[in-house]
């Protein structure tokens, strides 16, 4: 059993928040006509940026030899962990150049749009190092939904707390809330889905599965109840109340804050657990 | 290329771990650290019980799963004999293939911060000579060679109870199995 | 250079900056390193790939432990450093000429001698006064650097202090025997068998020789049926003698071990395992022969020509007829007939069980049975050694080609009783000690009134109490001052190895002095006053080595002595200096002279078998490039290649002139050939032994094999044997031979500590009704002391019978009284039996739950470096 993958647990989460995040801004931006909400959108991004290259930055400390982290490229054509690296490495630099290119607005879209396209390799692709791994806990459907839900689930949280810091309008902002909360309850309602496939999946899995499930049940059971509380009690109660405000005409910030928070923290206890209770194939 | 690998006679293996022991003198690795391991199986009612070992180090597979998933290539397999091996020069210590082989061949190296691995002691068999373990075990139980050729002069088995399920990675090693092994 | 060494012990360092050190050092004090750091060759990275194509040099390494084995090891050493180990590759390895490989603890010598908690300095106890100080803290008190002539002095005054106080009496020797001291009027030792349990009398003077001759191994494989008797050889004697077991059981025998656990041997060899509890073995063979009797399957024939005392028409002269074994068996006087029904309510061996067993060793010739010294090894062992013999004797395979009552153990198990080569003579001339000049180990001298020494198990209440056992003379008071334990290699270590530790520490925390010698701080030198740095073997001139009778070891120096590390025969020396006496007398050779003697006088048998001949050819040369006093010889290999090689083996193939058949002088003319007993011939009935067993005087010993309920044995785990109601020790604990460890040597190497972790084994029956699980922490207590280790539940164990591996280094908490190592001493008590045995295997203990910290696994537990 890892312990220390803190790292770990700090880049693919972060990374996919952005990801999602970003997705959803560029929607956003595609079909937005307001000045002031697209200079929201715009700092929204600057957020994003630093956000990306914190989760790469984070992946060093994972590293014997993070001096010659560069090598993870060398072998993209059969490893997943070669392709994470550089679609993670993609993502952070086509939203350099998004950045960049804010002047040159046809461009820019474009280059959004690649940027959207090289974070949903990115996310596909960590959920298929995973998926390769010999841990029955990582490998299968779960481990793409599980990572496309964070994209989804804390990346509408985030784009919802970009959107009230930074977009001042409550008309504009109402309309992106609606559609961020709608996200964030379907990438919910699809793991809370999902998760019984899973457990059965590790139910009719061999020793290791049985391990991790055995470790799920047992000393990881309070993190697991945790793990769903944060992501409903905390994340998603909170943002219904922010939608109900909004038929009522009022931006609920404070809540869209506190919902962000507690699906970041969610997020962070479920990845917590899946490198925990990842159990590997082995002689026993 | 002729795929080497390793033939272990489980049938009268005692368990005496030199193999392990010497694998780890050859390879100057700490405790923790096992680039071969004596597992112990044990079972059945007194007064009716048994026991069996299996002694394993990398199974230089066939479909190493290690070597397809490491992202620098420093984990490679040899055209000329099949042997999967590290260039700890170019691994940068990302521990994935530790999670991707099912033998925990490869293992991670805290104070050099890269993996390290059996290699079928490939300086030694260079010069046509045996690997340690082979060359230490007490009841010569342990042999190393051209998998065809094992496989000819030794009639086995992939996989023992205890062990992972040989498609999975395709590993090079016979094992003569004891009764209450066989799967 | 404090620096230095500070970082080398702490931290990871490579080849590069090590070779870096090892020039500035100076010449007596290198760089030891910790753990696996010391070198490395492994073709990962180019640094290494380079380091591994340049030259070294391989040197044949001493292996030089009590472990049961002898095998080649050789170091491979470059400029200077020990890069790594390889063993016996001298010629191509087959089963009739096999290579002495070594095992995981020989592979692990370099570990042990340049390990990181090597002692590096002379050093004394903080609290050391003369008068011994602050006694209390032996074993916990701090320790202080001193300098080797501080050292001398002190131990030198000691000794004329201790003499003056009580003369030579004053001073324990303990084992080793101190050539110092017995030059100045001699010290208490201690005699008794160890290893051997009760083996050594009885195989005297019922057999009429000890050791007991054994067939040539290649006899061995004509044997139908192979019975290994209480015999581990897959971990007690590393090395060979369990893979010529296999070439038996290949050439066509069936293999029945007998022991309280399905051991590695049995789970390799065995077709049968035959389950008996421990200090029970005597009465699973009076049951054998009870069915054997009843059902005439005994070689009547051979025990009316070759034994005495089997019935009452063939007594020995002077014998009471009703004495007999048969009418024993029978219970023609007693009213006991010893039945397989009365043998497994004792032995627990099930009734149908012990009938098939007999029945097959009737009637399978020829077999060979082969007893190891652990069934011995209990109070009154003698029992097993007469029993087990008797119903050897009751097959008649003795001094046939393919059978064999034997008793071989450790190296020379599976072998030839002969030696084909020997190691010769270090000629330094006998220095006997006065107190007692005979054998320590066996004694055999018991009715003679001129020693004055005491039996090993009673070394401890003779400091305590003040008093020990003179054989028929009773009890003499003593007062022991001082305990002087120079130890020329890493054995000796008394109070881990014998038994009653917590006894032991309290009698160590009673005299006025203890100075040990040692290259680690082992549990003697732990609660030791002062405690003096000795060279490893690594770091001596060299010596030849045997073991097994078909090969001997050529070791020599490998690396510089570490640190302050001196020889004992040094530290003997520059004591004698300080004492008056002649250095000269008491050490008269160097080391290295020894080792050339030792060469010079090698023997190797002649290939048609008629005698022996000088094994190694020396020339002038040798003798001028060595710097020694010798003569040139001529031998059968130059001493250039017996270096190079390490070893010499006498070629062996299938039907070559050198197989024997042991006793088969007797057995073709029993008259012309008689055996050194009482009467020539084989004693089942045994007068001699009952007197000798008498003149120790701790415990009687019939004449004939008879089953005695053991103190401490499986009737005394019960308050109530006949209503079967369990006492409070309810659970018998024997111990074994781990390959861990020889004995307690090398049980500080991390690599070994992670291969075999110290667990306490127990069937899971056991444990439900005690409510405990797999890898929990629990408390073992005995009547002697507390442990506590890891629980390993197996079906492998009998139930009611609980093992653990013998060695571990004593970990005592003084506040809770509890050994946290797990050594099995700390459990066992002192028992005065036979001829002085340890009755290490009659030891019952009851196990629980423990409330503390569950223990973390040992061989990530600090390790015991004083500086």
């Amino acid at each position: 059993m890892e312990t220390k993958e803190w790292a770990l647990i700090l880049f693919t989460v972060i990374s996919q928040a952005a990801v999602g995040a970003f997705l959803l801004i560029t929607w956003f931006r595609t079909v937005n006509k307001d000045a002031a909400m697209d200079a929201a959108y715009k700092k929204a991004n600057l957020v994003l940026l630093p956000l990306a290259a914190i989760a790469l930055i984070t992946t060093l400390f994972h590293l014997g030899h993070p001096e010659r982290a560069l090598n993870a490229l060398r072998n993209l054509s059969t490893s997943w962990l070669s392709r994470e690296i550089f679609f993670a490495g993609g993502f952070f630099v086509m939203l350099l150049v998004s950045v960049l290119t804010e002047k040159t607005v046809a461009v820019r879209k474009i280059v959004d749009w690649l940027t959207v396209l090289a974070g949903i390799c990115a996310v596909v692709s960590m959920a298929a190092v995973y998926d390769l791994s010999m841990k029955p806990a990582w490998q299968g459907f779960h481990t793409y939904v599980a990572f496309v839900v964070t994209a989804l689930f804390l990346g509408a949280a985030l784009a919802a707390g970009l959107v009230v810091l930074f977009g001042k309008d409550h008309a504009q902002v109402a309309p992106n809330l609606q559609v961020l909360i709608w996200v964030a309850a379907a990438a919910v309602v699809a793991e809370l889905i999902a998760f019984p496939f899973y457990l059965a999946s590790l139910q009719m899995g061999g020793k290791a599965a049985q391990a991790t499930l055995a470790m799920l049940a047992g000393q990881y059971g309070t993190a697991l109840i945790a793990r769903w509380a944060l992501a409903l009690v905390g994340g998603l109660v909170p943002l219904m109340f922010v939608r109900r405000q909004l038929s009522a005409g009022k931006t609920a910030t404070g809540l869209v804050y506190t919902a962000l928070l507690f699906v970041l923290a969610g997020e962070l206890v479920g990845r917590y657990l899946f490198y925990m209770t990842g159990v590997k194939i082995m002689i026993g | 290329m002729a795929q080497k690998g390793f033939y272990f006679d489980q049938t009268v293996c005692i368990g005496c771990k030199t193999c392990q022991i010497s694998c780890k003198d050859k390879n100057n690795v700490a405790p923790g650290v096992l680039f071969r391991t004596v597992h112990t199986f044990e079972g059945g009612k007194f007064p009716k019980p048994w026991a069996y070992f299996i002694s394993i180090g990398c199974n230089h597979c066939e479909n190493p799963r290690c070597v397809q998933n490491c992202p620098t290539g420093a984990m490679h397999k040899r055209a000329e004999d099949g042997l999967v091996v590290v260039d700890q020069d170019v691994c940068i210590g990302c521990k994935y293939c530790t999670w991707s082989c099912p033998y925990s061949a490869p293992q991670y190296l805290e104070e050099k911060g890269v993996v390290g691995k059996c290699d079928g002691c490939v300086d030694l068999t260079a010069k046509g000579g045996n690997p340690t373990c082979v060359d230490s075990c007490i009841m010569r139980v342990l042999e190393f060679g051209d998998l065809a050729e094992l496989k000819k002069k030794h009639p086995g088995v992939q996989v023992v109870e205890g062990m992972p399920d040989p498609s999975l990675t395709g590993p090079s090693i016979i094992i003569k199995a004891k009764p209450e092994a066989r799967k | 250079m404090g620096n230095l060494i500070k970082r080398a012990l702490e931290h990871s360092v490579n080849r590069r900056t090590f070779l870096g050190w090892s020039a500035a050092a100076v010449a007596t004090a290198t760089v030891a390193l910790s753990g696996p750091e010391s070198g490395l060759v492994k073709v990962g990275s180019k640094a290494e790939a380079a380091d591994a194509a340049s030259e070294g040099k391989w040197i044949s390494a001493a292996c030089w432990h009590n472990c049961g084995g002898r095998c080649l090891n050789k170091a491979l050493v470059k400029e200077g450093v020990v890069i790594r180990q390889k063993t016996d590759d001298t010629h191509p390895d087959s089963p009739d000429f096999p290579q002495h490989r070594g095992c995981a603890r020989g592979r692990s010598q370099r570990q042990q001698v340049l390990g990181a908690d090597r002692l590096k300095y002379p050093m004394k106890r903080k609290n050391w006064a003369p008068g011994g100080g602050k006694k209390e803290l032996r074993g916990k008190d701090e320790w202080v650097r001193i300098s080797w002539d501080e050292a001398l002095d002190i131990v030198a005054g000691e000794i004329k202090k201790a003499q003056a106080a009580g003369g030579p009496k004053a001073i324990l020797a303990g084992r080793l025997d101190s050539r110092l001291l017995n030059a100045m009027g001699g010290a208490l030792t201690t005699w008794g068998v160890t290893s051997e349990g009760a083996w050594p009398q009885v195989e005297a003077k019922m057999y009429g020789s000890y050791p007991l001759q054994c067939s040539d191994r290649f006899d061995w494989r004509n044997a139908k049926l192979l019975v290994i008797w209480g015999a581990n050889p897959a971990w007690s004697s590393a090395g060979n003698p369990i893979y010529n077991y296999l070439q038996v059981k290949k050439a066509g025998a069936k293999v029945i071990v007998v022991d309280p656990y399905y051991s590695a041997t049995a789970q390799a060899l065995a077709d049968e395992w035959i389950p008996v509890r421990p200090g029970t073995d005597a009465a699973l063979l009076i049951g054998m022969a009870y069915h054997m009797i009843k059902n005439n399957l005994q070689d009547q024939a051979f025990l009316d020509k070759y034994c005495v005392g089997f019935d009452a028409d063939h007594m020995p002269k002077g014998a009471d007829p009703k004495e007999s074994f048969r009418d024993y068996v029978l219970g023609t006087y007693d009213g006991v007939p010893k039945t397989p029904e009365w043998a497994s309510n004792i032995c627990g061996t099930d009734p149908m069980v012990i009938r098939h067993f007999a029945n097959e060793l009737a009637t399978t010739k020829p077999a060979i049975m082969n007893s190891s010294a652990a069934p011995a090894r209990t109070y009154r062992g003698q029992q097993y050694c007469q029993a087990y013999l008797t119903v050897g004797f009751m097959t008649g395979n003795v001094g046939v080609s393919g059978g064999g009552v034997f008793m071989s153990y450790h190296s020379r198990q599976s072998y030839s009783s002969i030696s084909m080569v020997n190691g010769g003579s270090s000629g330094v001339p006998a220095l006997p000690n006065p107190l007692h000049p005979y054998e320590t180990y066996t004694f055999s001298k018991p009715e003679k009134t001129d020693w004055y020494s005491m039996a090993y198990e009673e070394t401890y209440d003779a400091i305590l109490k003040g008093e020990f056992t003179l054989g028929q003379r009773g009890k003499t008071k003593c007062d022991i001052k001082m305990i002087y334990s120079l130890r020329t290699d890493s054995g000796g270590n008394f109070l881990n190895q014998s038994s009653g530790t917590n006894k032991g520490i309290e009698a160590m925390r009673k005299v006025d002095f203890i100075v040990t010698s040692d290259i680690v701080l082992s549990t003697v030198s732990k609660y030791a006053d002062v405690v003096l740095p000795e060279c490893s073997q690594w770091e001596k001139a060299g010596a030849l080595r045997t073991g097994n009778p078909e090969a001997v070891f050529y070791q020599e120096q490998i690396i510089e002595p570490l640190y302050e590390c001196k020889e004992g025969i040094w530290m003997e020396r520059e004591l004698a200096k300080r004492l008056g006496v002649d250095p000269e007398k008491v050490h008269p050779l160097p080391i290295k002279q020894q080792f050339f003697n030792q060469i010079a006088s090698a023997k190797v048998v002649k290939p048609d078998n008629t005698g022996m001949e000088s094994l190694v050819t020396i020339t002038d040369a040798d003798i001028a490039e060595w710097k020694v006093a010798g003569k040139p010889q001529q031998g059968r290999i130059t001493l250039k290649e017996f270096r190079e090689k390490g070893a010499y083996q006498v070629p062996r193939a299938a039907g070559d002139k050198l197989v024997n058949i042991a006793y088969k002088a007797f057995r073709d003319d029993p008259e012309k050939n008689k055996l050194a007993t009482t009467s020539g011939k084989l004693e089942i009935h045994c007068k001699a032994l009952s007197d000798v067993i008498h003149a120790y005087g701790f415990t009687e010993c019939p004449p004939i094999a008879m089953y005695q309920a053991p103190v401490e044995g499986f009737e005394d785990t019960f308050k109530d044997f006949k209503a079967g109601v369990k006492g409070e020790y309810p659970l018998q604990m024997f111990t074994f031979h781990y390959p861990r460890r020889s004995h307690s040597v090398f049980d500080n190497v991390r690599q070994l500590r992670e291969a075999f972790p110290q667990e306490f084994n127990m069937n899971p029956a056991d444990a439900a009704a005690r409510g405990l699980t797999e890898g929990e922490t629990v408390l073992i207590t005995s009547k002697w002391g507390k442990a506590i280790r890891p629980l390993h539940l197996t079906e492998r164990m009998t139930p009611g019978v609980v093992t653990m591996g013998e060695g571990a280094w004593v970990d005592k908490d003084d506040e809770t009284g509890i050994d946290k190592a797990g050594a099995t001493n700390s459990l066992s008590g002192t028992r005065l039996s036979g001829q002085g045995e340890q009755p290490w295997n009659t030891c019952i203990v009851q196990v629980g739950k423990w409330t503390g910290a569950p223990l973390t696994p040992d061989y990530l537990w600090k390790q015991r470096i004083v500086f």
